[in-house]
Protein backbone atom coordinates (compact mmCIF):
# COMPACT_ATOMS: atom_id res chain seq x y z
CA UNK A 1 0.00 0.00 0.00
CA UNK A 2 1.34 3.42 -0.97
CA UNK A 3 2.17 5.97 1.76
CA UNK A 4 -0.10 8.54 0.13
CA UNK A 5 -2.97 6.12 0.36
CA UNK A 6 -2.40 5.66 4.09
CA UNK A 7 -2.24 9.45 4.46
CA UNK A 8 -5.49 9.81 2.55
CA UNK A 9 -7.32 7.25 4.71
CA UNK A 10 -6.03 8.53 8.04
CA UNK A 11 -6.27 12.24 7.27
CA UNK A 12 -9.61 11.97 5.53
CA UNK A 13 -11.49 10.47 8.44
CA UNK A 14 -14.81 12.20 8.95
CA UNK A 15 -15.58 13.67 12.36
CA UNK A 16 -18.19 12.36 14.74
CA UNK A 17 -20.68 14.79 16.24
CA UNK A 18 -20.95 14.86 20.04
CA UNK A 19 -24.40 13.96 21.34
CA UNK A 20 -26.80 16.84 21.93
CA UNK A 21 -26.64 16.59 25.70
CA UNK A 22 -22.86 16.53 25.90
CA UNK A 23 -22.34 20.18 26.91
CA UNK A 24 -25.09 19.92 29.55
CA UNK A 25 -23.60 16.74 30.91
CA UNK A 26 -20.12 18.29 31.17
CA UNK A 27 -21.49 21.45 32.80
CA UNK A 28 -23.51 19.40 35.32
CA UNK A 29 -20.32 17.62 36.32
CA UNK A 30 -18.33 20.86 36.48
CA UNK A 31 -20.99 22.71 38.50
CA UNK A 32 -21.32 19.76 40.90
CA UNK A 33 -17.58 19.92 41.41
CA UNK A 34 -17.53 23.70 41.78
CA UNK A 35 -20.36 23.79 44.32
CA UNK A 36 -19.27 20.77 46.33
CA UNK A 37 -18.31 21.70 49.89
CA UNK A 38 -14.59 21.64 50.56
CA UNK A 39 -13.29 18.38 51.92
CA UNK A 40 -13.35 18.32 55.70
CA UNK A 41 -10.18 17.39 57.55
CA UNK A 42 -10.36 13.62 58.24
CA UNK A 43 -10.26 13.85 62.03
CA UNK A 44 -11.56 10.29 62.41
CA UNK A 45 -8.50 8.95 60.66
CA UNK A 46 -6.09 11.49 62.06
CA UNK A 47 -6.92 11.27 65.75
CA UNK A 48 -4.76 8.18 66.50
CA UNK A 49 -1.79 10.02 65.00
CA UNK A 50 -2.55 13.17 66.99
CA UNK A 51 -3.01 11.10 70.16
CA UNK A 52 0.27 9.31 69.47
CA UNK A 53 2.15 12.59 69.20
CA UNK A 54 0.44 13.91 72.30
CA UNK A 55 1.51 10.82 74.23
CA UNK A 56 5.04 11.13 72.89
CA UNK A 57 5.67 14.44 74.61
CA UNK A 58 5.23 13.22 78.24
CA UNK A 59 7.08 10.04 77.33
CA UNK A 60 10.09 12.02 76.05
CA UNK A 61 9.91 14.22 79.14
CA UNK A 62 9.95 11.08 81.28
CA UNK A 63 12.97 9.70 79.41
CA UNK A 64 14.83 12.97 79.79
CA UNK A 65 14.03 13.10 83.48
CA UNK A 66 15.59 9.64 83.94
CA UNK A 67 18.83 10.56 82.22
CA UNK A 68 21.65 11.28 84.66
CA UNK A 69 22.03 14.91 85.53
CA UNK A 70 25.40 16.28 84.51
CA UNK A 71 26.73 19.68 83.55
CA UNK A 72 24.87 19.45 80.28
CA UNK A 73 22.54 16.93 78.66
CA UNK A 74 24.26 13.51 78.41
CA UNK A 75 23.31 12.74 74.83
CA UNK A 76 25.37 9.55 74.71
CA UNK A 77 23.50 8.04 77.64
CA UNK A 78 20.23 9.20 76.17
CA UNK A 79 20.98 7.54 72.82
CA UNK A 80 22.11 4.36 74.60
CA UNK A 81 18.71 4.24 76.24
CA UNK A 82 16.61 5.14 73.22
CA UNK A 83 18.30 3.12 70.45
CA UNK A 84 17.11 -0.33 71.61
CA UNK A 85 13.57 1.05 71.79
CA UNK A 86 13.84 2.68 68.37
CA UNK A 87 15.09 -0.53 66.77
CA UNK A 88 11.67 -2.08 67.20
CA UNK A 89 9.98 0.91 65.59
CA UNK A 90 12.40 0.90 62.66
CA UNK A 91 11.83 -2.84 62.14
CA UNK A 92 8.06 -2.29 62.26
CA UNK A 93 8.29 0.55 59.72
CA UNK A 94 10.43 -1.57 57.40
CA UNK A 95 8.01 -4.50 57.67
CA UNK A 96 5.11 -2.19 56.89
CA UNK A 97 6.94 -0.71 53.87
CA UNK A 98 7.66 -4.18 52.49
CA UNK A 99 4.05 -5.27 53.04
CA UNK A 100 2.65 -2.16 51.29
CA UNK A 101 5.08 -2.57 48.36
CA UNK A 102 4.14 -6.23 47.89
CA UNK A 103 0.45 -5.38 48.15
CA UNK A 104 0.80 -2.59 45.51
CA UNK A 105 2.72 -4.89 43.15
CA UNK A 106 0.09 -7.60 43.48
CA UNK A 107 -2.68 -5.09 42.73
CA UNK A 108 -0.78 -3.65 39.75
CA UNK A 109 -0.15 -7.08 38.27
CA UNK A 110 -3.78 -8.05 38.80
CA UNK A 111 -4.90 -4.91 36.96
CA UNK A 112 -2.55 -5.07 33.98
CA UNK A 113 -2.21 -8.84 33.64
CA UNK A 114 -5.62 -10.15 34.71
CA UNK A 115 -5.08 -13.41 32.81
CA UNK A 116 -1.95 -14.35 34.81
CA UNK A 117 -2.89 -16.97 37.36
CA UNK A 118 -6.40 -17.36 35.95
CA UNK A 119 -7.69 -20.88 35.47
CA UNK A 120 -7.68 -22.01 31.81
CA UNK B 1 -12.33 29.56 17.19
CA UNK B 2 -10.97 32.71 18.74
CA UNK B 3 -8.04 32.80 21.13
CA UNK B 4 -9.41 36.06 22.57
CA UNK B 5 -12.74 34.40 23.35
CA UNK B 6 -10.92 31.56 25.10
CA UNK B 7 -8.80 33.97 27.14
CA UNK B 8 -11.84 36.04 28.11
CA UNK B 9 -13.85 32.99 29.15
CA UNK B 10 -10.96 31.57 31.15
CA UNK B 11 -10.61 34.90 32.95
CA UNK B 12 -14.32 34.88 33.79
CA UNK B 13 -14.15 31.31 35.10
CA UNK B 14 -11.13 32.13 37.22
CA UNK B 15 -13.00 35.15 38.58
CA UNK B 16 -15.70 32.78 39.82
CA UNK B 17 -18.19 32.67 36.95
CA UNK B 18 -18.52 28.90 36.41
CA UNK B 19 -21.13 29.37 33.67
CA UNK B 20 -18.44 30.91 31.41
CA UNK B 21 -16.93 27.46 31.14
CA UNK B 22 -19.94 26.41 29.06
CA UNK B 23 -18.71 28.53 26.15
CA UNK B 24 -15.33 26.80 26.33
CA UNK B 25 -16.99 23.38 26.32
CA UNK B 26 -19.19 24.42 23.42
CA UNK B 27 -16.23 25.57 21.35
CA UNK B 28 -13.98 22.60 22.07
CA UNK B 29 -16.39 19.70 22.49
CA UNK B 30 -16.09 18.46 18.94
CA UNK B 31 -12.26 18.43 18.76
CA UNK B 32 -11.92 16.80 22.17
CA UNK B 33 -14.55 14.14 21.50
CA UNK B 34 -13.04 13.40 18.09
CA UNK B 35 -9.53 13.13 19.46
CA UNK B 36 -10.80 10.73 22.13
CA UNK B 37 -12.64 8.76 19.46
CA UNK B 38 -9.42 8.28 17.54
CA UNK B 39 -7.92 6.76 20.66
CA UNK B 40 -10.73 4.36 21.47
CA UNK B 41 -13.00 3.99 18.39
CA UNK B 42 -16.02 3.97 20.66
CA UNK B 43 -18.40 6.93 20.66
CA UNK B 44 -19.73 6.53 24.22
CA UNK B 45 -16.27 6.01 25.64
CA UNK B 46 -14.98 8.99 23.65
CA UNK B 47 -17.60 11.25 25.23
CA UNK B 48 -16.75 9.94 28.70
CA UNK B 49 -13.07 10.62 28.09
CA UNK B 50 -13.76 14.10 26.72
CA UNK B 51 -15.99 14.90 29.70
CA UNK B 52 -13.21 13.90 32.06
CA UNK B 53 -10.78 16.04 30.04
CA UNK B 54 -13.05 19.07 30.45
CA UNK B 55 -13.38 18.43 34.18
CA UNK B 56 -9.63 18.30 34.54
CA UNK B 57 -9.28 21.41 32.42
CA UNK B 58 -11.72 23.21 34.71
CA UNK B 59 -9.78 22.11 37.78
CA UNK B 60 -6.41 23.20 36.43
CA UNK B 61 -7.48 26.25 34.45
CA UNK B 62 -5.27 28.47 36.59
CA UNK B 63 -2.21 26.55 35.42
CA UNK B 64 -2.67 27.67 31.80
CA UNK B 65 0.28 29.95 31.03
CA UNK B 66 -0.76 32.41 28.40
CA UNK B 67 2.47 32.08 26.37
CA UNK B 68 0.90 29.07 24.65
CA UNK B 69 -2.50 29.10 22.96
CA UNK B 70 -5.36 27.80 25.07
CA UNK B 71 -5.97 25.10 22.47
CA UNK B 72 -2.36 23.87 22.79
CA UNK B 73 -2.73 23.60 26.54
CA UNK B 74 -6.14 21.92 26.28
CA UNK B 75 -4.99 19.36 23.68
CA UNK B 76 -1.88 18.53 25.71
CA UNK B 77 -4.02 17.96 28.81
CA UNK B 78 -6.57 15.86 26.89
CA UNK B 79 -3.87 13.85 25.12
CA UNK B 80 -2.20 12.99 28.42
CA UNK B 81 -5.49 11.89 29.89
CA UNK B 82 -6.50 9.80 26.85
CA UNK B 83 -3.13 8.07 26.71
CA UNK B 84 -3.22 7.11 30.36
CA UNK B 85 -6.89 6.08 30.29
CA UNK B 86 -6.40 3.93 27.19
CA UNK B 87 -3.66 2.07 29.06
CA UNK B 88 -6.07 1.29 31.89
CA UNK B 89 -8.98 0.20 29.72
CA UNK B 90 -9.02 -3.07 27.79
CA UNK B 91 -8.11 -2.50 24.12
CA UNK B 92 -10.81 -2.78 21.50
CA UNK B 93 -8.45 -4.39 19.05
CA UNK B 94 -5.83 -7.07 19.44
CA UNK B 95 -2.13 -6.31 18.90
CA UNK B 96 -1.10 -6.34 15.25
CA UNK B 97 0.57 -9.74 15.25
CA UNK B 98 -2.26 -11.39 17.15
CA UNK B 99 -4.74 -9.77 14.80
CA UNK B 100 -2.94 -11.08 11.77
CA UNK B 101 -2.70 -14.57 13.23
CA UNK B 102 -6.39 -14.60 14.09
CA UNK B 103 -7.38 -13.28 10.72
CA UNK B 104 -5.24 -15.87 8.93
CA UNK B 105 -7.52 -18.55 10.28
CA UNK B 106 -10.52 -17.05 8.55
CA UNK B 107 -11.43 -17.70 4.98
CA UNK B 108 -10.17 -14.71 3.03
CA UNK B 109 -12.56 -12.86 0.83
CA UNK B 110 -11.16 -11.76 -2.51
CA UNK B 111 -12.43 -8.23 -2.28
CA UNK B 112 -13.24 -5.88 0.52
CA UNK B 113 -15.07 -2.67 0.18
CA UNK B 114 -13.30 0.60 0.70
CA UNK B 115 -15.03 1.41 3.96
CA UNK B 116 -13.93 -1.85 5.51
CA UNK B 117 -10.39 -1.35 4.32
CA UNK B 118 -10.29 2.14 5.82
CA UNK B 119 -11.56 0.75 9.11
CA UNK B 120 -8.83 -1.90 9.12
CA UNK B 121 -6.18 0.77 8.56
CA UNK B 122 -7.54 3.00 11.34
CA UNK B 123 -7.76 0.13 13.81
CA UNK B 124 -4.25 -0.94 12.86
CA UNK B 125 -2.99 2.46 14.06
CA UNK B 126 -4.46 1.73 17.50
CA UNK B 127 -2.61 -1.56 17.63
CA UNK B 128 0.79 0.06 17.05
CA UNK B 129 3.19 0.48 19.99
CA UNK B 130 2.01 3.49 22.03
CA UNK B 131 4.65 6.01 20.94
CA UNK B 132 3.98 5.41 17.24
CA UNK B 133 0.22 5.24 17.78
CA UNK B 134 0.28 8.62 19.56
CA UNK B 135 2.41 10.26 16.86
CA UNK B 136 0.22 9.01 14.02
CA UNK B 137 -3.06 9.70 15.81
CA UNK B 138 -2.16 13.31 16.64
CA UNK B 139 -0.48 14.01 13.31
CA UNK B 140 -3.57 13.10 11.33
CA UNK B 141 -5.95 14.60 13.90
CA UNK B 142 -4.13 17.94 13.63
CA UNK B 143 -4.36 17.93 9.84
CA UNK B 144 -0.79 16.61 9.35
CA UNK B 145 0.69 19.50 11.33
CA UNK B 146 3.96 18.38 12.92
CA UNK B 147 4.30 21.40 15.24
CA UNK B 148 0.84 21.03 16.75
CA UNK B 149 1.28 17.27 17.15
CA UNK B 150 4.59 17.84 18.93
CA UNK B 151 2.99 20.44 21.22
CA UNK B 152 0.14 18.09 22.12
CA UNK B 153 2.55 15.32 22.99
CA UNK B 154 5.12 17.59 24.62
CA UNK B 155 8.01 16.24 22.52
CA UNK B 156 10.36 17.92 19.99
CA UNK B 157 9.27 18.03 16.36
CA UNK B 158 12.20 15.82 15.36
CA UNK B 159 10.92 13.10 17.68
CA UNK B 160 7.49 13.27 16.07
CA UNK B 161 9.02 13.00 12.59
CA UNK B 162 11.07 9.96 13.58
CA UNK B 163 8.10 8.26 15.23
CA UNK B 164 5.87 9.01 12.26
CA UNK B 165 8.37 7.49 9.91
CA UNK B 166 8.84 4.35 12.01
CA UNK B 167 5.11 4.07 12.71
CA UNK B 168 4.27 4.28 9.04
CA UNK B 169 6.90 1.64 8.26
CA UNK B 170 5.39 -0.77 10.78
CA UNK B 171 1.90 -0.02 9.51
CA UNK B 172 2.90 -0.59 5.89
CA UNK B 173 4.61 -3.86 6.71
CA UNK B 174 1.57 -5.22 8.56
CA UNK B 175 -1.21 -3.86 6.38
CA UNK B 176 -1.00 -6.24 3.41
CA UNK B 177 -1.77 -9.28 5.54
CA UNK B 178 -4.40 -7.44 7.55
CA UNK B 179 -6.13 -6.24 4.41
CA UNK B 180 -5.84 -9.61 2.68
CA UNK B 181 -7.56 -11.30 5.58
CA UNK B 182 -10.04 -8.60 6.56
Amino acid sequence: MKPEEIDRVLAGESDIVPSSGFVTSVMDAVIAEATAPPLAFPWKRAWPLVAGFAALIPWLAFLLSRSPVTDGPDLYAWFQMIVPMATGWVAAALAMTVAITVWSLVRTFARYFPSVGAQP
Amino acid sequence: MSAEEDAADVARVLAGDVSAFEAIVGRWQSPLVNLAYRYCRDRARAEDLAQEAFRRAYRSLASWRREAAFSTWLFALATNLYRSEIKRLPPLSAPLDEGVAALDRRAAEPLIDEERRDRVIRNAVLALPAKYRDALTLFYFHGMDIARSAASLGVPEGTIKARLSRGRDILRSKLPSLLRNA
